[in-house]
């Protein structure tokens, strides 16, 4: 093979259409090898840069369709449309395909003279998480009818195309679970990181004893424990972030006065109110989990339910503790056991300079070289 | 022990008919399985054989029958019973490999290629940019078929090591390569003057860039000569402007003429093995050849023949000073060749075969 330098490598990943942690990923990817192209699905340009995506210098490369303002308004129903773009797509004369998969990407068609790497941060949920899924999404009286058959149809798909991948990194030891457990394949773990610069920088005040969830409110998250334990604490609770309209509201009923809801906060807002909370509250179950490593980049424990992506993150009786039955009696009881605990801010900041962007890179560059120098020894 | 061999389609005659052909000489009880089948295009000595073909063999329209009915071949190929055979061999550069079995029944894959045009590689009609818009549809469902009917095969046999790695990486499927063979017989060394020409002998489609050989050819000034025909062919000629033959097709006889008169022969694409070469090397001619996939294989540098390792003017032309400025010798071209040879092909197929079945037999305690 040639030189390492000389290498072409191409970047897939499912859409560029919310600046979320799947698309920094692509960027540092992009960033570590910035002469390969990324080939997507849809790039939403407007709504990606607003929120602080850079495209300059970047070859992001759609189908015709990928950018135009129609489609994008309805991508997301374009499901069963996807696998075809993604296998459209010519990689020939790549010697190296990346790509950042939690949907669709990994589909994508290879040769025997590509190495097709996959970045898997879980796979399909659409698929394998499909009951809870299929209630986020509040279909109509016909879709929800006809959606069990494109999923099916999907579902086999997703796991015939994991085939395709070569080598499978995951972002979790959770994902890497999934990954055995629903494509009997093997993976290699690397976290991905999170950018927690801006909670160093906030001094940190005395807490005033409130406790605090972050992130999107989906049923996923199974909100609604955490709802019902501190209505029987009475202990004060803040509820920060965006989602469903439904089950925010939902929630908001079923809360008494000692919860607060706070949506559509910016950025710099998040990190106040994190520096100031004694504890951030984990319920959901999550193929890694952003929040967790930003409360602890905040020198704050974390109490969490005892499975996916938060396993990697916090240890239990040192940067947080664990409550092992998803529902709110169990939480409780975790509470209790919380308020008779003392945590090590000092500790936390330091556990989470594990998920630091410089640490992601080394893995992940060392890794991928270890790839390419297997290949050539072989080849 | 009963034995039946299946094919694709019995429709064009080409290299994968020709290893066809060889089972059946190995094997010539076993009737033959296949999609489709049309007399009229295939050799006379086929219509002795007990052929069965598809319900696809009902549907009208059949000279477009291997592109209009491509959506249904997985159904008809699963469609045909070989509950009764102890053995099924199947030829298969696509759909053949996809029949149904019984544990009763072992199934042998000798496969020519994974489907070009499913997993990527160049094809014959670019079906990549072709806008016919069900047509991502319609291959999105022939790649989960092609996928999950690999797991049909119990022992996959590989005609190139190309192919082999091929497999592996579509199928994740280990394959023993066993080469397609040539008729050494046939293609022998002959006393007849060398000419001062090149020569190509290919079907006339892009992806075997036939058209690198012309332009270099009209740029350096040398004799080339082309047997073969194909869609391409009108382009190929429009831009060699009458200064390169085309031959056309021809028969055997003159084809070996042109094999022992060249002074080489060009190999300007890349294929997954390339009888061609190999035809011409049994005839003692040295091979330029374009250094990827199945030529690798087939040719020893500097003894049987030149890589060049771009396709570009200048790099086949630099191969050509190469074989140019030295003598070939051709009795050594021929001996190196020999591994392809039939002889030695069917004698390794069989052994291969055997030892299989037997292994087979007993996992299965039959």
């Amino acid at each position: 093979m040639k030189d390492k330098k000389d290498l072409k490598i191409a970047i897939v990943c499912d859409s560029l259409d919310q600046y979320g942690g799947a698309e920094k990923i692509v960027e540092i990817i992009h960033e570590m090898y910035p002469k390969a192209p990324v080939y997507t699905s849809f790039y939403n340009a407007g709504r990606m840069t607003k929120h602080g995506f850079k495209d300059e210098g970047i070859q992001i490369i759609t189908p015709r369709f990928g950018r135009n303002k129609y489609m994008l308004k309805y991508a997301k129903a374009l499901v069963f449309l996807y696998p075809a773009i993604f296998e459209r797509f010519d990689f020939s004369g790549y010697d190296l395909v990346i790509s950042s998969s939690s949907r669709f990407a990994h589909g994508v068609i290879t040769t025997a003279d590509t190495i097709h790497i996959c970045y898997m941060h879980s796979p399909s949920r659409y698929a394998w998480d499909y009951f809870q899924y299929r209630d986020s999404l509040h279909l109509g009286f016909f879709l929800r009818r006809i959606y069990p058959y494109i999923i099916s149809y999907l579902r086999i798909w997703d796991r015939v195309a994991a085939d395709r991948v070569d080598y499978f990194i995951a972002n979790s030891r959770y994902t890497q679970q999934r990954i055995i457990k629903f494509y009997k394949r093997k993976s290699v773990v690397i976290h991905p990181f999170v950018d927690t610069l801006r909670f160093k920088i906030l001094e940190k005040s005395d807490t005033n004893g409130y406790y605090i969830y972050i992130g999107r409110f989906i049923p996923l998250r199974k909100l609604e424990i955490v709802v019902d334990t501190f209505n029987k604490l009475g202990l004060s609770l803040h509820m920060v972030g965006n989602g469903d309209k439904k089950y925010i509201e939902k929630l908001k009923k079923r809360s008494n006065a000692n919860i607060t809801f706070f949506e559509k906060q910016s950025d710099d807002q998040v990190a106040k109110q994190l520096a100031n909370s004694r504890a951030l509250i984990w319920p959901g179950v999550e193929d890694f989990g952003i929040a967790p490593v930003e409360a602890l980049a905040a020198g704050k424990p974390v109490i969490a339910f005892n499975r996916g992506g938060a396993k990697d993150i916090i240890e239990e009786g040192i940067t947080g503790i664990f409550f092992d039955k998803q529902d709110s009696s169990s939480l409780y009881e975790a509470m209790q056991r919380f308020s008779q605990l003392k945590f090590d801010p000092e500790i936390c900041i330091s556990h989470a300079q594990r998920f630091k962007k410089e640490k992601f890179i080394a893995t992940f560059g060392k890794y991928i070289d270890s790839i390419i120098d297997e290949n050539s020894i072989s080849a | 022990m009963k034995i039946a061999l299946v094919h694709d389609y019995l429709t064009v005659y080409g290299g994968g008919e020709r290893m066809l052909e060889l089972f059946h000489e190995i094997y010539p009880h076993a009737p033959v399985y296949t999609l489709l089948y049309t007399p009229s295009s295939m050799p006379e000595c086929m219509r002795t054989w007990d052929i069965h073909s598809s319900f696809l063999q009902k549907f009208p329209f059949k000279s477009y029958a291997r592109k209009l009915y491509v959506p249904c071949m997985p159904t008809a190929i699963e469609s045909l019973h070989f509950e009764n055979y102890d053995l099924v061999l199947s030829i298969s550069a696509g759909f053949a490999k996809g029949i149904i079995t019984p544990v009763s029944t072992c199934h042998i894959s000798y496969t020519l290629t994974v489907p070009r045009f499913l997993w990527g590689y160049e094809t014959s009609t670019q079906v990549r940019h072709q806008r016919n818009i069900a047509l991502p549809f319609i291959n999105n469902y022939l790649r989960i078929w092609d996928k999950v009917a690999s797991d049909r095969v119990d022992y996959f046999l590989a005609n190139s090591a190309t192919t082999k790695k091929r497999i592996a990486k579509s199928y994740a499927r280990n394959a023993k390569v066993i080469y397609s063979p040539v008729d050494e017989s046939f293609f022998t060394l002959s006393t007849i003057p060398r000419e001062d020409f090149y020569l190509i002998v290919s079907r006339m489609e892009p992806y075997k860039h036939i058209e690198l050989a012309i332009q270099t050819c009209l740029k350096y000034k040398r004799k080339l000569k082309i047997i073969g025909d194909g869609p391409q062919r009108r382009y190929l000629e429009d831009i060699a402007q009458g200064q390169v033959d085309f031959l056309g097709l021809v028969d055997d006889h003159t084809l070996l003429r042109h094999y022992n008169t060249a002074k080489a022969l060009l190999f300007p694409g890349a294929d997954d093995l390339g009888l061609v070469p190999i035809e011409a090397q049994l005839c003692g001619t040295p091979v330029i050849a374009y250094a990827k996939d199945g030529a690798l294989e087939t040719i020893v540098e500097n003894q049987t023949g030149i890589y060049f390792s771009d396709q570009s003017e200048d790099d086949l032309y630099g191969a050509m000073v190469k074989i140019e400025g030295r003598d070939w010798n051709p009795e050594e071209i021929r001996k190196q060749a020999m591994k392809f040879s039939k002889k030695n092909i069917k004698y390794a197929l069989k052994h291969y075969i055997e030892e299989v079945y037997k292994e087979y037999k007993t996992s299965f305690s039959l």
